[in-house]
């Protein structure tokens, strides 16, 4: 016989001013197997806790309800209270009070009908609750980090610090990412690689870390704890063991006409390359697109000089299956291009740039050592003009955020400029200064101040090329919108920040949600920035939206700080609202008929094919089994199954039956 | 005739099958099943007008399946119905179809790939009555259904006659909960007959033996019918067309259309 | 009809509906009474049988929601949930059940405010349609007997 007990929370004044709380006690204790109902003021408090457990032990209850705030906030609370008094915890089920009836209706007879109707659905589902237990899982304690940034560097180190193993892939050559591409940081001006290299170096050389570079994510199956994740390494044509990094190839590689992703094309590279002098790991790969033995079958001169007879052409892409406990993505950010702004030329105009092509330039290891020219005749730009915001803050574009790093950037791009051309012009169209970080407001400050930065508030409508130089035609709107013509030798478009390629193809491979922009999807803004709503796969860095260097590195350490807190725990206890396929005594040994529609139905590819077999082996029937380390307890197989074979603990047909029906009669 | 006879003995003899599902003549000059396991007996096998019912009903059978392998005289909607059965993991054994071809010549399919390219697809079915009620109003439809399934005292025929009715334990036999209610009521009538359409939703291939099987001659066929032009429409899907196909409730497009939704 | 309660019930999505009428209550946002919300995982649980049972049971109204599609906490359950609400409401609609009484929705657990419109829009439209006279004359019988289920 059911012996539920009820608790209906005032909630200070929160339910009580609009809900009679104490005719709704009254009202339950009249229902058949109420064997104790009450109400108080603060039930999530520890009196309020207390009250419960007393009751349980007094009463014998066999179930509790406790009328209060949502489940979402206190589910938790009353479960654990339940254990404490020796009873299962899954027997506790919450009655929404408070957001779903004081919160939002006026007080009347009709609101506090509602809440009765509420409390008694609830004490009749309870009826049909079970003891359920922790499903515990083990743990895998090896992190995947995808992406070698700045970010991915950080995580990596940090987790591996803290004495686990970790995969460290890559999909460029090198890892770096985009920071290894600038040439000074806000707001201290400090080389960018200076401080990025050393911890590359430690990547490569901690023994807790394995790196792949050149490498993508295939495929990913599995749950939290118990990741398996496919590698493709993609062919270098090296063998990386014989290869020493001399750069004898590199040197006599005849293909030298190559666009240079790392220069942002500013520059040229051979078919065999390594991204960047100081890339990590400092052994080249062979660009299969371009060069010439893969495309005309002439050449090999690389394979020639060779002195250790590192170089294999005929190697293939290598597939590797990694048994993995947690996930982090960095895969960093992008920008928008020069061709994306037609009033701008389209990218036609060879010396209006962007912001990563602006760093190269300026980067002592760049395409012009460093001296600022103009990319189509080399000279030397003596009036420069800025563009912030270029595509962002722009609904109209299709890019209504703040890309957030343009601001600072913009104001170290005119400073560099300046102290390296110091007759030069610096002219910065912007609409709000954005410098929030520590030290950000002095360093705009600077460079008006004592770099003599111009900034003119307004945007610009159109750039034209005449006689040589590039027509800026903008607006000062602090001058009342005075239109404004400068008569330009290069433009820096600070282009918006946006998702990097293939997001959206990997987070629907990791089952990781994403927004409109494919920035991935935080799971919670405020209390979760670092993790994502599939369990076991964390965010770090710009690939969740865009950042600078400092945030990045606090996220990257917040997620390993997650992934080290899931490896603190040998199990992993699993909440057992999950489906199950019934069985029962032969012949019958269950009522699934083996139709598998619900294998098909199944995001998580829980659901698979279990043989019954008589003592000779012979099968008698293959039925639908669910794995109960993969079911996430959506129930979509229970509402689809057609002989009602599998049901769900804490939502099963017999308790949602029961709440419909008792919610709509008076019984 | 005769040669359907032939052909069965030889599958017999050759003992490439120990089971022939055919028709035969019955009690009082009746069409029924035929289940044929010696040549001798395959004398008794006819086919005529009178060969309506689809026989696929029986391949799911549990006295039918320790047979092994089976040869079964078809229609074209025979045909659908084991393709159905296949992809929906029913059928152990490769089936082999006797159907007569557009030559009046009676072919051996053996294989489900054969089955399939034999199969005649027609995804929608147009039928007057359907159109009619179509066109009714809301409550005239309302009207026109509780008075069909006032008819209806719950025999199941309809159920036992299709083919894809195979379901041990049927959800009209769960009682925890009851879903639909038992006796003939308006109530239970109604929720029978919509669960019945929802479960043969996307695998109905319209062989009507739900409709024939009605003692009260209540149209069920129109019912599922309607489902089958629908999905179509909504879906480009047609059952039946592949052994590998999935089923149309297990499986979505982001397009699906949506305008009902706030 | 003058004072014509409707009961309506509301089977909703707990990542996702269920969170965003929290949300309406932490907003303290005001909206009708009539609506009690029954707790799902997922609206792919939602079987269709619940709807007819809660007509049987006197249900005026029903409210169905859940994630928006691309949104679901189990990655596909809404677009099951879809495709199976597109099937049943031609086949309720063939049947001469008004599908207007039935209100489809998607609301994501920040969308505190679009729930309070729903369910007033909701109660509006079936105070305009009345009590849902026709299933529960039919199901009067089952009402009445209603003997089995909940009570052990």
């Amino acid at each position: 016989m059911a012996r539920i007990g009820v608790f209906i929370c005032h909630c200070g004044e929160n339910i009580s001013s609009t809900v009679d709380v104490v005719n709704v006690a009254d009202e339950i204790a009249k229902i058949p197997g109420v064997v104790h109902s009450v109400d108080y003021k603060y039930m999530c408090s520890d009196p309020g806790q207390t009250l419960i457990i007393e009751a349980i032990k007094e009463h014998k209850l066999t179930g509790v309800i406790v009328g209060a705030c949502s489940p979402r906030m206190h589910e938790g609370t009353f479960r654990k209270a339940l254990e404490v008094a020796g009873l299962n915890p899954y027997m506790c089920e919450m009655a929404n009070l408070r957001e779903h009836c004081s919160w939002v209706h006026e007080k009347s007879q009709k609101t506090t009908n509602k809440a009765y109707d509420l409390v008694k659905m609830l004490v009749e589902k309870v009826k049909h609750n079970e003891s359920l237990h922790s499903i515990k899982v083990p743990v895998t304690k090896t992190a995947l980090v995808i992406g070698g940034g700045v970010a991915g560097i950080q995580a990596s180190l940090d987790i591996a610090n803290a004495g686990h193993n970790v995969f460290l892939i890559e999909r460029e050559p090198s890892i770096g990412g985009h920071m290894s591409q600038l040439s000074e940081t806000f707001p201290t001006l400090d080389c960018s690689q200076c401080i990025l290299t050393p911890r590359m170096v430690e990547i490569a050389q901690h023994p807790n870390i394995t790196l792949y570079t050149y490498s993508e994510v295939e495929k990913v199956e599995g749950f939290i704890g118990n990741f398996k994740v496919t590698i493709r390494k993609k062919a270098k044509s090296l063998d990386e063991k014989a290869c020493t990094g001399c750069g004898l190839c590199i040197t006599k590689c005849p293909n030298k006409k190559i666009p240079n992703e790392f220069e942002q094309g500013l520059g040229n590279r051979t078919a065999i390359y390594v991204p960047f002098p100081q890339a990590v790991p400092n052994k080249p790969v062979i660009d299969k697109i371009n060069c010439t033995y893969y495309t005309k079958g002439k050449c090999k001169i690389c394979e020639k000089v060779c002195p250790t007879k590192a170089i294999r052409f005929d190697q293939e892409d290598e597939l590797v299956e990694l048994q993995i406990g947690a996930i982090v993505l960095a895969t960093g950010f992008d920008i928008k291009k020069t061709d994306f702004f037609p009033e701008y030329g389209y990218g036609k105009y060879k010396d209006i740039i962007d912001g990563l092509q602006f760093e190269r330039l300026a980067s002592a290891s760049g395409p012009t050592a460093g001296a600022i020219r103009r990319p189509s005749d080399g000279k030397e730009p003596k009036t420069i003009v800025f563009l912030a915001c270029a595509g962002s803050r722009d609904s109209a574009k299709g890019i209504p955020y703040c890309s957030k790093i343009c601001c600072m950037y913009t104001a170290k791009h005119a400073m560099l400029y300046q102290h390296k051309v110091h007759d030069g012009k610096a002219y910065i169209f912007y609409m709000d200064i954005r410098a929030a970080g520590k030290n950000y407001d002095e360093f705009t400050r600077r460079a008006i101040e004592e770099d003599g930065a111009n900034y003119i508030r307004g945007r610009v409508s159109r750039i034209y090329e005449r006689n040589g130089k590039l027509i800026v035609v903008g607006a000062d709107t602090l001058m009342g919108a005075v239109p404004v013509e400068i008569e330009a030798d290069m433009v820096v478009l600070a282009t918006a920040a946006i998702s990097s390629k293939g997001s959206e193809d990997l987070a629907q491979k990791l089952h990781v949600s994403y927004d409109q922009y494919h920035f991935f999807a935080e799971a919670h803004p405020k209390l979760k920035p670092v993790e994502t709503n599939t369990a076991g796969i964390m965010l770090a860095g710009a690939c969740q939206s865009p950042k600078d260097i400092p945030e990045s590195v606090s996220a990257a350490s917040g997620a390993a700080s997650k992934v080290i807190g899931l490896f603190s725990n040998s199990e992993l206890s699993r909440d057992p609202l999950i489906a199950y396929v019934n069985k029962s005594a032969p012949p019958i040994f269950s009522t699934c008929v083996g139709c598998f529609i619900c294998e098909s139905v199944c995001p998580y590819n829980a659901i698979g094919h279990e043989e019954i077999k008589d003592r000779d082996g012979v099968i008698i029937k293959t039925i639908a089994y669910i794995n109960p380390s993969l079911c996430q307890g959506c129930g979509t197989c229970v509402a689809i199954c057609r002989t009602k074979s599998i049901d769900i603990h804490g939502y099963s047909n017999k308790q949602v039956y029961t709440e419909v029906i008792s919610l709509l009669n008076d019984i | 005739m005769n040669k359907l006879q032939t052909l069965a003995g030889e599958l017999l003899d050759n003992k490439e099958v120990s089971l022939i599902i055919g028709y035969q003549k019955g009690a009082n000059n009746k069409t029924r099943a035929a289940f044929i396991s010696t040549s001798e007996d395959s004398k008794n096998l006819i086919f005529d007008d009178t060969c309506k019912q689809n026989l696929a009903v029986y391949l799911s059978k549990k006295e039918i399946n320790k047979f092994g392998k089976i040869a079964i005289v078809c229609q074209q909607t025979t045909l659908k119905s084991i393709i159905v059965l296949t992809s929906e993991y029913q059928l152990s054994e490769n089936i082999f179809a006797i159907i007569l071809d557009k030559e009046n010549n009676w072919q051996c399919l053996k294989t489900v790939e054969e089955i399939s390219n034999f199969s005649e697809s027609n995804s929608q079915t147009n039928s007057t009555s359907l159109e009619l009620i179509e066109k009714m109003t809301l409550e005239e439809r309302w009207n026109y259904w509780q008075d069909q399934f006032s008819k209806c005292f719950k025999c199941y025929a309809c159920r036992a006659a299709c083919p894809l009715c195979y379901c041990d334990r049927c959800t009209v036999e769960n009682n925890q909960p009851q879903w639909i209610s038992i006796p003939s009521s308006k109530v239970g009538n109604l929720e029978w007959h919509i669960m019945r359409a929802m479960h043969l939703a996307g695998r109905c291939i319209n062989c009507n033996a739900c409709a024939e099987a009605c003692p009260q001659g209540i149209p069920l066929n129109i019912l599922t019918q309607k489902l089958t032009n629908d999905i179509f429409n909504d879906f480009k899907y047609t059952p039946g067309k592949s052994s590998t196909q999935t089923n149309v409730l297990s499986t979505f497009d982001v397009k699906d259309k949506e305008n009902f939704i706030k | 009809m003058e004072n014509f309660e409707p009961k309506i019930v509301a089977f909703v999505c707990n990542w996702c509906t269920y969170a965003g009428a929290d949300l309406t209550g932490t907003s303290r946002i005001k909206y009708s009474a009539n609506v009690k919300i029954i707790r799902f995982p997922c609206t792919g649980r939602i079987d269709f049988m619940l709807l007819l049972k809660a007509f049987a049971n006197g249900a005026d109204g029903i409210m169905v929601s859940g994630c928006h599609p691309n949104d679901c906490h189990y990655t596909s359950g809404n677009f099951h949930a879809r495709r199976r609400w597109i099937v049943f409401r031609t086949l309720l609609d063939f049947l001469g059940i008004d599908t207007k009484r039935i209100v489809f929705s998607w609301v994501s657990a920040a969308e505190g405010v679009k729930w309070a419109e729903m369910v007033n829009n909701t109660v509006s439209e079936i105070i305009k349609l009345g009590p849902y006279k026709e299933y529960q004359e039919i199901a009067k019988e089952y009402l009445q007997n209603n003997e089995e289920d909940g009570n052990e």
